[in-house]
């Protein structure tokens, strides 16, 4: 009984903690996107009213009809999406050969070497993408180097362009990309990949048929860590993005505090968490399929 | 198997080249990690349509013979030849070597018919034809009910059966086998070992395997080469090597033996006589050797070729007297350790013909040991 009564305990502690802060402020939010705007504190009216003492919920779609009637937003997630969607591709692209050569490296380096990967991390996220602004500003790193060096006349536009948000991204998401895929590719049987080899395959068959299905786990999760936030990232392109740059994370915090448009934003922010279910169901999919294969 | 089995059986160097069909020669072949050999030098010649076994502890450099054999391994120096083709620098997937993995190395994420027909898939041969050509093999190995499992859902055998499939799915030159039996319990290698040599002689293909249990090479292969240190000690058939050992360290792998250091007495061609401390009488050796009186030399004697008696026997020649220290009932036979007089131990094997209570000898008995003079090796110091 005794044992019962501390598993509850164990389970319900993160239960509650979840549903309080996490499912609770949703479930406000949620409400505050059917709400009306006003001018008031809060800047919106009452999420229900009380009718003969009962609390009567009122539902108000005039703010996801304003959504959907101004072409503005649907550009925004859908400019959100295609930047995480390439931003997650580079990421892969750069972080699979990386997580092969650690998963490669001898066993007592691979530790230096993931260490290396999140070390930046240690610093502050808004410290490193201020940092890149004094990278690619205009009389920044890059431009004085390629001034210097008489490659260039003139110093190229680097900041304020969607080329300095990809590199953004990709700089502030790698790690989470190298992870799983590291954690996946020392798993995978070198035994494998030679008797792919051994029985003909070409390298590029080898990578297709057999070291991509059997480190596909790592390749969904690290995917996924990376596109989730990324379509909802706010800083970066608010900071080395140019006006030009729009993505829904930009256009909830304008809402919220340029605009002071709480129940907007709020219905902005229930279609992004609506937009991000499909690759959300994909990675719990994936994760629990690995928690099969690994039983 | 068979023009290479019945050579002349005193052959132990690699057999000439006018005789036998030399499907695969080695020459030289060296392979150096660190600056450290794993493979020394090695000369070797493997006939055609044998199973040939590399037998040797672990580290001896068995493995990566074998390695260098699929292209899994770059030597650092020499040459293999396959057919008279040199394929010393032919990357893995351009050779017609195929090799059965020790742990299978199945592909656990397709059936077991695509495990069989990846290596088909890579030669752009037709859906039809591959379908067939899995089809026969699946049968061959007595699979084809089991054709659209995942591997994680066969027993170890059934896995070796669709690796062993899946090896010779290409029809390969020559057909690699990596510790065949080490994935398998004591029960299922016996079994195990008599199916795999079946089916690698009905398909033909010449074999190597590698593997560190003697009992499997002997009872698998046509030929062994017994190596160490990266070197090869002995090649021969398992009789061969395991009555006539031709160095202590092929005496002493194989199976259990008793050495006897002894000086050479007389030497006529046809047997050695030697004197050894600790024995009652001369040791007397059948031994074609010429060997001048005084070498030292040392004679080997297999434990099952020992007698054991209570009365002292007749003939005056390989014969020691001791008290059982120790013995170890086996069920078929039982294994006296005899101390002898002189201080050596010496192991002597009884088959176990009666019932166990009519057991002839115990603890602390003496005895006489007693063998024949054809039962001994001389070996080379």
């Amino acid at each position: 009984m005794v044992r019962g009564w501390a598993r509850w305990l164990i389970i319900g502690v993160p239960l509650l903690w979840l549903f309080c802060f996490f499912l609770l402020p949703f479930l406000i939010v949620f409400k505050i996107s059917f709400a009306e705007a006003l001018i008031a504190v809060p800047p919106y009216s009452a999420l229900f009213e009380m009718v003969d003492g009962v609390p009567r919920l009122k539902f108000d779609f005039y703010n996801y009809q304003f959504l959907f009637g101004d072409r503005l937003y649907a550009f925004a997630y859908l400019n959100s999406l295609k930047i995480a969607f390439v931003a997650t591709l580079l990421c892969l692209l750069i972080g699979y050969p990386l997580a092969w050569a650690i998963a490669h490296a001898a066993p007592q380096n691979r530790g230096l070497w993931l260490t290396l990967i999140v070390l930046p991390s240690w610093t502050s996220f808004l410290i490193r993408v201020y940092a890149w602004i004094g990278i690619l500003k205009s009389n920044g790193l890059i431009n004085n180097l390629l001034l210097a060096t008489g490659i260039i006349d003139a110093p190229l536009r680097l900041l304020r362009t969607d080329l300095a948000v990809y590199i953004g991204i990709v700089y502030t998401y790698l790690p989470f990309m190298v992870l799983p895929l590291y954690a996946n590719i020392v798993k995978l049987d070198r035994s494998l990949v030679e008797a792919a080899q051994d029985l003909g395959a070409k390298p590029l068959t080898v990578l297709r048929s057999v070291i991509v299905p059997l480190t596909l786990t790592g390749i969904v999760t690290g995917c996924m860590l990376v596109f989730i936030p990324a379509v909802g990232e706010f800083i970066i392109p608010e900071l080395l993005g140019g006006p030009d740059t729009l993505m829904i994370g930009k256009v909830l915090w304008q809402e919220f505090f340029n605009n002071r448009d709480w129940p907007i934003a709020a219905s902005v922010a229930v279609l992004m968490m609506l937009l991000l279910i499909v690759p959300i169901a994909v990675f719990y999919r994936n994760q629990s399929r690995e928690l099969e294969i690994g039983s | 198997m068979d023009d290479s089995s019945d050579n002349d059986s005193a052959a132990v160097e690699p057999a000439a080249t006018a005789g036998p069909d030399v499907v695969l020669r080695m020459r030289g072949l060296r392979k150096e990690f660190d600056g450290v050999a794993a493979v020394a030098d090695v000369d070797l010649d493997v006939h055609r349509g044998e199973l040939f076994a590399l037998l040797g502890g672990s580290g001896c450099g068995k493995s990566t013979l074998l390695r260098m054999l699929a292209g899994l391994e770059t030597p650092t120096a020499g040459r293999v030849e396959l057919d008279g083709t040199d394929i010393t620098r032919i990357p893995p997937h351009l050779r017609p070597v195929n090799m059965m993995f020790q742990s299978y190395a199945l592909f656990p994420h397709m059936t077991v018919a695509d495990n069989v027909a990846f290596g088909l898939k890579q030669e752009k041969r037709s859906a039809e034809e591959i379908r067939a050509r899995v089809d026969s093999l699946l049968d061959l190995v007595h699979m084809r009910s089991y054709a659209s499992r995942k591997p994680h859902q066969l027993s170890g055998g059934q896995q070796q059966r669709v690796a062993l499939a899946r090896s010779l799915a290409k029809n390969p030159r020559l057909l690699l086998l990596d510790e065949p039996m080490a994935a398998l319990d004591k029960k299922l290698r016996m079994q195990m070992q008599l199916e795999i040599v079946d089916i690698i002689e009905e398909v033909g293909v010449t074999c190597v395997m590698v593997t560190h249990d003697q009992d499997e090479a002997m009872s698998m292969a046509g030929r062994i080469a017994i190596m160490n240190a990266g070197k090869i000690m002995q090649i021969g058939a398992p009789a061969e090597v395991y009555e006539y050992p031709s160095c202590r360290f092929s005496a002493e792998f194989l199976g259990s033996v008793n050495l006897f250091d002894g000086i050479v007495t007389h030497s006529d061609g046809a047997t050695v006589q030697l004197s050894s401390q600790g024995l009652e009488t001369p040791l007397r050796v059948v031994s074609a050797m010429e060997l001048s009186d005084g070498a030292q030399v040392t004679v080997a004697v297999r434990p099952e070729k020992i007698t054991v008696a209570a009365e002292p026997p007749p003939g005056g020649f390989n014969v020691a007297h001791g008290c059982v220290e120790d013995l170890a009932y086996l069920g078929s036979h039982t294994v006296y350790h005899v101390r002898l007089d002189g201080g050596a131990k010496v192991l002597a094997q009884d088959v176990n013909m009666r019932h166990v209570g009519e057991r002839r000898f115990t603890w602390n008995d003496p005895v006489y040991l007693h063998w024949q003079a054809a039962s001994g090796v001389v070996l080379p110091a």
